[in-house]
């Protein structure tokens, strides 16, 4: 650290050195001001962001300004013997003389398809450029492979998350969030997966820095409790626009952070005009997901008799047994005879509310954006919700003509208050499908069979099973965080075409999660030392990155190069802290003031640092070819020796066809460009700070001496996962820009997997991590716009579309010895498993055939259909589960294939029966506008993945392991009545059968298509005339009315398609049962003034 | 901007960049420690660390790897596939059905503690010449208690799987070879000879407390390692005079009155123990013993019973319910267990089985006076638990002369009924079947002790000797590809 802190003197130092070369040049500042506008030759429309500068007689820009949206500009000029050039992409420009006059009119005509150089180089048109974080640069000159999101796309939809903003709207980004629950996690996948154990997050970068965008990784004894995810601290309303780079050599300048992509955001900043007020408020209805069915108390005990009469468990001195017969001789008969809805006592109709103002405004130096905003929205379920209050300040210094100034200073507080998994071990949504139907909400009296009144948290035949209505409303558990990001940059035009500029930043991330569970969700009495429990945790994160760049921009008649030389100096602090202490001695005080047992005290806390050196060269030729390179240094802590630094490059090109001689007979044709690109990145995810080093811990202790131990070897060879990415796309539209495509076809290849490789117990250590295997990312990606009516007059009718879609091949090709094999995730025990030649989250299991109708249906048959008997001649030989002599099958079970027809269901029998990823998704959206309305249609779509519907497992299994383990004597859905009864029933439903789960373990009877297609979002807005508006001394007012998840088309029986892509790539795809997403409308209202 | 500006900001740029660069080149930037953990670079420096470091080999006899204990698995290798333990049907091992998938083939507690032995035996010479205050022949002493338990784990290996991975190399980094096949029983058996070797030439006699001294390897350890070693390879001369070390030692070791054998058990440590892993329920150090090994097999009752052996078992019901009575804490001839941590030691040598050992192996070296001087060591266990002698001399019928055979019989016999239960008996029915060549010492013995239903596939099972051994681990055959699974499982 000291090391740092003179390297922070030393960067002051330099400040001061920069900024007193500014100064100096300040004091030459010309005194001459003009003012004027831009307008459209003929219309007289006027034109917003049309370049405006001052060029000297040797051609070469002096000043420049942008006019603001009334198509107004003022210009501080050097010389009055200078001239104003005017740029509008998509126009011819135009030099005027300035001498004495101080305000000009000028008119611009559209370009007649002339030589649009000129254009292209001095247009600093906003609406064109893409954002690569280190570097804004025109789309018309862009090589690689980036989609972007505008910001006027955001307006029409009142979004709280980033993540609501993102999904369906970019090809080949896959966006799905982990939950329903507000501020839940997102999962973004750029391009498919591409590691096993590195983390498949893409990097998140707003206003040119890196941002920590992950929940907190570092190791947490806390599992079920509510987490943040930083990603939902970010306002929408403040984004201006997300570029999504998503090839090799787009992110190449990320270098060893970008293997998974990077998003970059930028927020809106202030623009020279009078200040902009605009109020922002909506209030959100959402409505409580759908209930999946389950049986009544009835249904349910009849259920659970027929699964005990089939194990042959059916004993009248069992409590099990008795608590499903209506004896009133029972001891704890009362406290079976309800029939409780556990599902709808937990949910209920959610409101939402967001309130935003924004401040936006400046003058000849300072330009300002200010927002700040409150968003509260209840979840579904009862006991989650989410709130946050969000600042921004951005604001923009010119100091000079050749120095400025900008600082962004975002503030976030965020509390995400989430349902913590029951004692029991699942979901509260899921606690409350399986909870006994039969069980009362409330204690009952014994004899009487009164209700009392206190929650009836025992959990009775079912074990341990919580009530999940105590739970949801007794159980504290939330997190706060606290997201500061400020950073502060200097520019410094140095002339000549060079650029200097150095960005430092904060990010610090404070996390308090707090814990209480009393004994009433508990449902333990006061003798257990778990009776209540208290957890509380700090987590904090703190980054520094320290960036500085010297850019390079010259234009030499038809040629044009650009470069960049950067340097990044990043440090990354994580510390944790957390505490858990068990039996307060009474539920009045919930703090760790009270228990009597601390269960732990930990504290964790690590350094990271990383140095990179980025050097970025471009070359245009004409407007007819560019080229880009770009390489990148890095040197990370993580690593050991001589793995610290690794480069990564990346180089593209493309090529105008449009400008070829043989397409000026195509004149319908606007735009034709091909490119292509190349690139290396890195990912580092998956390990710690200091895995490479090995580590000794005490703690093995023996005859009451401290012993040591290693942990961990130590890694000389650990080095960064590389994803190599070739793209190769096409760029077009037509008929006067109305139609568009974007095509791009890549292939990417992640080499050197980082994996946590287990050894053979012979090694005497478990694992160690290390680089193998490759996998295979193939795919195409299309983007489609097309202006279908262009309105005529600005009340006329409009209407636009676009739509994407992508498709992805995701492929294991390399892995020493084959097969990974990961415990398993439950769910009749799936074989979890990463295998070469399979995609990443493939599934292996049994064919499920149907139910057998009868006992004789389970007999062996050879090939010719003939039955099969046993050694003795006359006995027939039934199908037997695991080994020749395990169960028999029998009527009312599970028909699985038997593919090597010996008789035994076993592993041999296990194929490949899904596949999670999906074939194509992608979104479409239309906007059609008319006078003052406007009505967006946006749908998402995903095709061709497979789900394991673990709900569905655990809802229709009708099995109970023993009648004390857990999950004992469960509620299951509805659909169980049509469960096979008797011999000769004809159904796809086995029977219920307690001890013995041969008809439910890992099959195709679990796994379901999980194509979708939803209707996302509808928006109908109004916007007052300005006319009107002004009449009320408001410069506008809009209203809109937006409907979420209208419908979803799908043949998925769960409760919501929309499954969670987290976690192990060889397990994606479950349907664990969270909160799945539900329907709700929301009206929002913006006002300027 | 003139070109004076323009120079100037040149130059301060350079000389940032200068900075910035040299800065962030620093090495020590990018070289950062973990807080919460010692690095290998600062551990292995002194001579606490070196004892810390071979503390935590111990500990891994306690504890285990892989989901199982150390202790648990070495006393159900030795007892449960024999014939003094009763389980249900149920018992795979019991039954002598087994496959790789069971949890009963899992040597990773041996190896694990093979793993800590070694980086204590690879970096704990190196601390001599950074610490003073430690010698090389400190260094010696330790690096002799890392070899022993390294032979002994070994020596559970290659009794159980025959042949094993012969890992010697420290699991210290990413450049050590991970994935090695197995050697051959002889190369295991003569390295932990060698092993044993240079341990009996450094290892302390004691330590500074009686506990230590029976927790901790010594030269006692070593030898009746040795003996052991030696026996079983029927090298029948070396294993008499490793015995005999241990014997000459007798103020160390000296047998418990019979009155107080229970003792030996539950106050544990007892003046005639060797080695015991030790346990303390007191800093939450208990095991699964007490219940790893069901009841009491009849064949063990009926030789008590058939000796009136009082002090060993008669008195009780071999069992506190389900628990083995070794483990579950009696001290006396009641039933009541006064002793109720969870927590008693596993004994891996006590001085009865030196005494029966040399026994054993001076049966095998001839008649005349090795005989004699067998009777007499069969003798002293005997007496001790007030049973009649065997000496013809004193009442009995053994003489220099008995056949061997006889003889063999009444050691094995006498084996039993004293270290019934402590993870020896397997072991000794493979061994006395193979090195006098009959099978059947073994396999009539476990198919008599079996329900008379299960005889007939009991017999099926383990008839053919290579049987005898384990199969070896599904995931370790999964994770280690240069592993063949044991002949008779393929």
């Amino acid at each position: 650290m000291k090391n740092f802190m003179l390297g922070a003197k030393r960067g002051v130092v330099l400040l001061l050195a920069v900024l007193s070369v500014g100064f100096t040049s300040q004091a030459q500042a010309p005194r001459v001001v003009i003012k004027g506008t831009v307008t459209e030759f003929k219309t007289g429309k006027p034109l917003a962001s049309a370049s405006v500068t001052e060029v000297n007689s040797s051609d070469r820009q002096v000043n420049g300004v942008m006019t603001d949206e009334e198509g107004n500009f003022t210009l501080r000029i050097a010389d009055t013997k200078n001239k104003l050039r005017i740029a509008y992409i998509g126009y011819e420009s135009k030099v005027v003389e300035i001498g004495t006059r101080t305000s000009f009119s000028i008119m611009i005509e559209p370009d007649k398809g002339g030589n649009t150089d000129q254009v292209i180089v001095l247009a600093y048109n906003k609406k064109n450029t893409v954002s690569t974080g280190f570097t804004e640069i025109n789309k018309r000159d862009l090589s690689s492979a980036v989609s972007t999101i505008k910001g006027e796309v955001f307006a029409e939809q009142p979004a709280t998350s980033i993540d609501q903003m993102i999904q369906g709207r970019a090809a080949g980004v896959q966006v799905v969030s982990s939950s329903g629950d507000p501020g839940a996690g997102i999962d973004i996948r750029i391009r498919g997966a591409s590691s096993i154990g590195s983390g498949n997050d893409p990097l998140f970068v707003i206003d040119g820095i890196p941002i920590i965008s992950t929940p907190f990784d570092g190791n947490s004894t806390q599992t079920g409790t509510a987490r943040i995810n930083p990603l939902a601290d970010i306002n929408p309303l403040d984004i201006e626009r997300i570029d999504i780079l998503k090839d090799g050599s787009g992110a190449a300048i990320y270098g060893s952070r970008a293997a998974n992509g990077v998003v970059i955001v930028t927020t809106k900043r202030g623009r020279k005009a009078v200040t902009n007020i605009t109020f922002n408020s909506s209030l959100g209805f959402q409505e409580a997901p759908a209930a999946i069915p389950v049986l009544n108390a009835a249904e349910y005990k009849v259920m659970r008799l027929e699964a005990m009469q089939n194990a042959g468990t059916l004993n009248p001195y069992r409590d099990e047994t008795r608590a499903m017969l209506n004896d009133p001789a029972y001891f704890s008969y009362q406290y079976y005879q309800s029939d409780t809805k556990w599902n709808d006592l937990i949910r209920r109709t959610a409101i939402t509310q967001n309130y935003s103002l924004s401040l936006s405004g400046g003058g000849e130096s300072v330009k300002y954006n200010f927002g700040t905003s409150y968003t509260d929205n209840m979840g579904s379920s009862i006991g989650t919700g989410f709130q946050r209050a969000t600042s921004r300040f951005n604001l923009d210094y010119k100091v000079s003509n050749r120095l400025s100034f900008s600082a962004n200073i975002p503030f976030t507080r965020s509390k995400n208050q989430g349902l913590a998994n029951t004692s029991s071990g699942g979901t509260v949504y899921y606690t409350s499908l399986i909870k006994a139907p039969s069980m009362p909400v409330y204690d009952v009296d014994l004899t009487t069979g009164k209700q009392l009144q206190d929650y009836m948290s025992l959990g009775g035949i079912q074990n341990n099973l919580d009530n999940p209505v105590a739970w949801a409303n007794s159980v504290t558990n939330y997190t706060v965080s606290y997201n500061l990001q400020p950073n502060i940059a200097v520019r410094y035009d140095v002339g000549r075409g060079l650029n200097f500029e150095n960005t430092t930043s904060l990010n610090y991330l404070g996390e308090n999660g707090y814990y209480y569970a009393p004994a009433i969700a508990t449902g333990l009495i006061w003798n257990d030392g778990g009776f209540n429990r208290v957890q509380t945790r700090d987590f904090e994160r703190t980054q520094v990155v320290i960036n500085n760049f010297l850019k390079y921009n010259r234009t030499f008649n038809k040629l044009r190069v650009s470069g960049l030389l950067a340097n990044t100096i990043q440090t990354f602090k994580q510390f944790q802290l957390q505490e858990g202490g068990y039996a307060n001695p009474s539920s009045e005080i919930q703090t760790l003031n009270g228990p009597s047992r601390i269960a732990y005290i930990n504290t964790n806390t690590s350094f990271e640092n990383s140095v990179s050196y980025v050097a970025q060269g471009n070359a245009y030729y004409n407007d007819k070819y560019g080229v880009s390179l770009t390489v990148r240094r890095d040197g990370s802590s993580k690593f050991g020796g001589a793995k610290k630094y690794a480069t990564f490059p990346g180089v593209s090109g493309f090529w105008r066809i449009l400008k070829e001689p043989f397409m000026d007979k195509l004149k319908f044709v606007n735009e034709l460009k091909l490119k292509g690109s190349w690139g290396q990145t890195g990912n580092s995810g998956g390990i710690g700070a200091y895995t490479y080093i090995s580590q000794f811990n005490a703690g093995t202790n023996y005859l009451g001496y401290t012993g040591i131990s290693q942990s961990n070897a130590e890694l000389n060879n650990l080095q960064w996962e590389v994803v190599e990415q070739a793209n190769i796309g096409l760029e077009a539209t037509f008929f006067d820009n109305r139609f568009g495509f974007d095509i791009d076809i890549y292939k990417k290849e992640t080499k050197k997997l980082i994996y946590n490789q287990a050894l053979p117990s012979s090694s005497g250590i478990s694992n160690i991590t290390n680089n193998l295997g490759n996998i295979k990312n193939q795919g195409i990606e299309l983007d489609l716009q097309a202006t279908i009516l262009r309105p005529k007059t600005r009340n006329g009718l409009g209407w636009d579309m676009s739509f994407n879609i992508a498709h992805s091949v995701n492929l294991v090709t390399e892995l020493p010895g084959g097969t990974l094999t990961f415990s398993s995730r439950g769910y009749g025990a799936f074989v979890n498993q990463v295998k070469q030649g399979d995609a990443l989250g493939t599934y292996y299991g049994l064919k499920f055939l149907g139910v057998y109708a009868t006992d004789d249906d389970a007999v062996v048959k050879d090939a010719k259909g003939n039955k099969v008997f046993e050694a003795n001649g006359f006995t027939p030989k039934y199908m037997r589960i695991n080994s020749a002599t395990g169960n028999a099958f029998k009527g009312g079970d599970a028909i699985y294939q038997d593919f090597n027809n010996d008789g035994v269901i076993d592993d041999q029998d296990r194929i490949l029966i899904g596949n999670a990823n999906p074939l194509f998704f992608g979104g479409l959206r239309s906007n059609m506008t008319y006078k003052s309305f406007s009505l967006t249609l946006f749908c998402n779509f995903q095709y061709g993945n497979d789900i394991i519907n673990g709900m569905r497992y655990n809802l229709e299994k009708m099995y109970s392991p023993t009648a004390s383990s857990f999950p004992a004597n469960t509620n299951q859905a509805a659909s169980v009545l049509r469960r096979w009864r008797k011999q000769g029933d004809i159904t796809d439903m086995p029977r219920a059968l307690d001890l013995d789960d041969r008809n439910s373990i890992a099959s195709s009877r679990w796994i379901e298509d999980g194509s979708y297609a939803r209707l996302s979002q509808i928006t109908f807005g109004y916007a007052l005339p300005t006319k009107l508006a002004q009449n009320l001394r408001l410069k506008g007012i809009s209203a809109q009315l937006m409907i979420n998840n209208l419908f979803t088309w799908t043949n998925y029986t769960g409760a919501d398609p929309e499954i969670s892509i987290s976690g192990s790539p060889s397990s994606i795809g479950i349907d664990e049962g969270q909160n799945p997403r539900t329907r709700g409308f929301t009206f929002a209202m913006t006002v300027r003034f | 901007m003139n070109s004076l500006a323009y120079k100037r900001f040149l130059t301060t740029l350079g000389v940032t960049l200068l900075l910035g660069f040299g800065f962030s080149g620093c090495k020590k930037f990018l070289d950062q420690k973990p807080e919460n953990a010692i690095t290998r670079e600062e551990f292995f420096r002194t001579k606490d660390d070196a004892t810390a470091a071979m503390i935590g080999c111990y500990d891994a006899l306690q504890s285990g790897a892989g989901g199982v204990a150390f202790v648990t698995q070495a006393l159900n290798w030795g007892e449960v596939r024999a014939d003094l333990v009763n389980f249900a049907a149920t018992n795979t091992l019991y039954m002598q059905n087994l496959d790789k998938t069971q949890s009963y083939c899992n040597w990773a507690p041996f190896y694990n503690v093979i793993g800590r032995a070694n980086l204590v035996i690879e970096f704990v010479p190196r601390i001599p010449g950074l610490d003073n205050n430690f010698s090389v022949d400190d260094s010696k002493k330790i690096i002799a208690e890392a070899k022993f338990l390294r032979a002994l784990s070994y020596f559970y290996l290659v009794r159980t799987f025959k042949e094993v991975p012969l890992v010697l190399q420290a699991p210290s980094s990413d450049d050590v070879k991970y994935f090695i096949p197995k050697s051959s029983a002889d190369s295991v058996l003569n390295k932990i000879e060698a092993d044993l070797a240079d341990a009996d030439a450094s290892i302390p006699v004691s330590y500074g407390t009686s506990v230590e001294t029976r927790g901790r390897a010594t030269k006692a350890a070593v030898n009746a390692l040795q003996a052991d070693v030696y026996l079983w390879r029927a090298k029948y001369q070396l294993a008499a005079d490793a015995a005999q070390k241990v014997l000459a030692n007798n103020t160390l070791y000296k047998l418990v009155p019979g009155a107080d054998w229970l003792t030996i058990f539950s106050q544990k440590n007892s003046s005639e123990s060797i080695f015991e892993v030790q346990f303390d329920n007191g800093i939450n150090e208990t095991n699964g013993l007490r219940g790893a090994i069901g009841t009491t097999n009849s064949v063990l009752i009926n030789y008590l019973t058939g000796e009136s052996d009082l002090m060993r078992g008669l008195y009780n019901t071999y069992a506190q319910g389900n628990n083995s009575w070794k483990y579950s804490g009696l001290t006396n001839n009641s039933t009541a267990i006064s002793r109720t941590g969870n927590d008693p030691n596993f004994i891996v040598y006590r001085l009865p089985d030196i005494m029966l050992m040399k026994a054993e192996a001076l049966v095998h070296l001839g008649n005349g006076e090795p005989k004699k001087e067998a009777v007499k060591w069969l003798d002293t266990v005997r007496t001790r638990v007030n049973l009649t002698p065997y000496d013809i001399n004193r009442g009995g019928f053994l003489d220099g002369n008995s056949s061997s055979a006889l003889m063999m019989e009444i050691i094995m016999k006498e084996r039993a009924m004293e270290l019934a239960h402590e993870g020896k008996r397997w072991y000794d029915l493979m061994r006395v079947a193979t090195n006098d060549s009959m099978p059947g010492f073994l396999v009539d013995r476990v198919v008599l002790s079996r329900s008379v239903g299960d005889r007939q596939l009991i017999k099926s099972r383990i008839i053919d000797p290579r049987s005898w051994y384990l199969p070896i681990a599904q995931s370790e055959l999964q994770a280690n590809n240069q592993l063949v699974q044991n002949p008779f499982y393929r």
